[in-house]
């Protein structure tokens, strides 16, 4: 029943992404590519987590930046040097997985009965809560300042030299998210996520053929935040600080709402391209951009219209407007929503 | 002949409207039920309190001697009470957290030297013991919203209506509930119990001849096909009583003569079919009792030819003031 080119085509992409790094310190000069691959796979893996709730299960989720926080302040306040937790990078991730799992309940056991945008204004609320309690706490979070530094990938102790941070960060986002991407295909095939997808097509139906809707929708929940809260450490780890809350704000919720609806609400493929095209555009096409603006001699001080980087908003608006109306169901539609 | 389903007083309310009053009605096992009476009737109602979806303003249901009514567990009360007292010591931790956290930790930790975890518990308790009394309030808060959310939770999982699958009653729905994005054969798999093998779930489709449409989306199939696959769906869960909420709607002659057959080989399955349904040749030829609603209460059952023959299921169909001037072997049809 597998469609044969997908056979085709997904081993060849995975052996251009495995081999982009080497391509890249032979071509020599800045591996521009590589570098910009980071914060895609990582919102790529946040995007997952939206999918996972959202795509899946049906429940719209715009609050998903409020769990990337949560994740990445438990990751620091677990790992920083300036507590003495020091859990180390392996710790502080499962650590930031479990708040993450822990907050997703929590949310989701007083919204059990809400549905499509009641559901929505809900969880944006809790965006913003979670956004002002972090800011509120400042002996805990250090406010403004941000938790930092924290440490990068290390296991048992050793880490990378410096020299192949990069080239580690990339593979460890790369096995993290192919893992993700394996168990969403398992879970999407397998008897619970055909129980979550129920729950979306008709929650009444659902409920009537034996499904514990309530248990269904409490599962995703967690699942979804944990991943987005896992998304959000790797986030703070990779920044080497957690940044101030207001780095999680609405925007990111909005941009990862963004990066699955221009996908395809309800495929993972849709998920990762979505999140290659929109944070892609942000960190490689709209930087080129700028340096080919500063070379033709424009700055800031001319015109802020003439900086591309502040386009960023205006071309996610544009997208999201543009698919709404021409190809609603995104650039990969999910099974059955043609 | 042993009683599959028994329904006693069964009331339903919405606020001031009373749906059903007191119906009691009783199935037994392998025969063929049907529920009829006018729009309006509580027919619909009734189904849904047998088949879980509203509780019952009075009264109560047994399936095979099993009460319809959840019972509380001693287990949900362990788990009930442990939700509760872990929100209550999150309440306390929560209740001045900054102070907490800066006697507790930052006080304690010189950077980079070893941290002594017994020192940081002694001085936390320390500093709950000597707070204030307004302490109890964040405890009692958190005790409070823990324990309310979590029976909150468990009252919604234990009275949805997906116990009813647990008592081996299957429902179908008025209008078409599939999972229409999902296949075919995927709405056969997430109804079923893990029990149903693979060549069982096509076995079922078989059955209701949908076997070639196994991988097609269930929204791509004519109306009448989705109407077997909604049986085929509820006949995945492996029910003994199999309610259908007016399968022949919308169907032609044609397809409800073989809905007619599939549902007399669905209880050559063994399976007992309650069912309502407005199409009265298929109901005459079809059940072996007629059970007959008016305005929410129970007005007649018996054998087909005896409820046609009753002035009261007459009246109600066709107004009293025709039934005076009908002759009584006259039929409501």
């Amino acid at each position: 029943m597998a469609p044969k080119r997908k056979l085709f085509w997904a081993p060849l992409l995975l052996l251009i992404v495995l081999a982009l790094p080497w391509i890249e310190r032979a071509l020599g000069g800045e591996p521009a590519l590589t570098m910009a691959a980071r914060p895609i796979m990582i919102f790529a893996i946040v995007s997952i987590g939206l999918h996972l709730v959202t795509g899946l299960t049906g429940l719209l989720n715009l609050g998903i930046a409020g769990f990337m926080a949560i994740g990445a302040y438990s990751y620091a306040i677990v790992t920083a040097d300036i507590y003495p937790f020091q859990f180390g990078f392996i710790g502080g991730i499962l650590v930031a997985v479990f708040f993450g799992a822990l907050a997703g309940i929590a949310l989701g056991i007083p919204t059990l009965h809400l549905r499509g945008d009641y559901l929505a204004v809900v969880t944006l609320g809790f965006g913003e809560i979670v956004q002002d309690t972090l800011r509120n706490i400042e002996v805990i979070t250090k406010g403004s300042q941000g938790i930092n530094p924290l440490p990068g990938p290390s296991i048992l102790g050793f880490s990378a030299p410096q020299s192949w941070a990069l080239m580690t960060w990339y593979y460890l986002l790369l096995v993290i998210l192919v893992i993700l991407v394996v168990a969403c295909i398992a879970l999407g095939r397998s008897k619970r996520g055909l129980r979550w997808r129920a729950v979306r097509a008709d929650q009444l139906a659902s409920e009537c053929m034996g499904i514990d809707a309530t248990t269904v929708k409490l599962q995703a929940f967690a699942c979804s935040a944990a991943v987005a809260s896992l998304g959000g450490a790797l986030w703070a780890s990779y920044l080497g600080s957690t940044g101030e809350p207001g780095n999680f704000d609405f925007q990111i919720s909005v941009m990862i709402l963004c990066i699955v609806i221009v996908g395809g609400l309800g495929n993972i493929y849709g998920a990762l391209l979505g999140a290659v095209l929109m944070v892609g555009m942000n960190s490689v096409v709209l930087v080129k951009l700028a340096s080919f603006a500063a070379d033709l001699g424009f700055t800031a001080s001319d015109s802020v219209f003439l900086v591309p980087s502040n386009w960023k908003y205006l071309l996610f608006g544009l997208t999201l407007i543009l698919i709404t109306r021409y190809r609603p169901q995104g650039l990969l539609p999910a099974q059955g929503a043609e | 002949m042993s009683i599959i389903l028994s329904a006693q007083d069964i009331g339903v309310r919405f606020g001031g409207l009373h749906a059903v009053q007191s119906v009691s009605l009783t199935v037994n096992k392998g025969e063929i039920v049907a529920l009829i009476g006018p729009n309006g009737a509580g027919k619909t109602s009734l189904f849904n309190v047998l088949s879980g979806v509203y509780a019952p303003s009075s009264g109560a249901a047994d399936f095979d001697s099993r009460p319809l009514a959840p019972r509380i567990t001693a287990r949900a009360w362990l788990t009930i009470s442990g939700v509760a007292i872990f929100a209550g010591l999150l309440g306390a931790l929560l209740y001045n957290l900054q102070q907490l956290w800066q006697v507790g930790i930052i006080d304690l930790y010189r950077y980079r030297e070893p941290f002594s975890w017994s020192a940081a518990i002694q001085t936390a308790w320390g500093f709950l013991k000597s707070a204030d009394s307004y302490l109890a309030l964040p405890i009692l808060l958190g005790t409070l919203l823990g324990g309310l959310g979590a029976v909150a939770v468990w009252q919604r999982i234990i009275s949805a209506p997906h116990r009813m699958i647990a008592l081996n009653c299957a429902r179908t729905f008025q209008n078409l509930r599939l999972f229409n994005e999902l296949t075919v054969l995927e709405n056969i798999s997430v109804a079923s119990s893990e029990a149903i093998s693979g060549p069982k779930k096509f076995e079922l489709l078989k059955f209701v001849s949908l076997d070639h449409l196994a991988n097609s989306p269930a929204s791509s199939l004519p109306y009448g096909l989705q109407r077997r696959l909604e049986i085929a769906r509820a006949l995945a869960t492996e029910p003994t009583l199999l309610l259908l909420d007016e399968p022949a709607a919308g169907m032609n002659p044609t397809e409800s003569d073989a809905l007619m057959q599939l549902i007399l080989d669905i209880r050559d399955r063994g399976i007992t079919v309650l069912l309502i349904e407005h199409d009265m040749r298929l109901v005459m030829r079809l059940a072996d009792r007629v059970c007959v609603m008016s305005s929410g209460e129970l007005i007649a059952q018996g054998t087909p030819s005896e409820v046609q023959r009753d002035p009261k299921v007459l009246e109600a169909y066709l107004g009293a003031e025709h039934v005076v001037h009908t002759s009584s072997g006259d039929r409501p049809r």
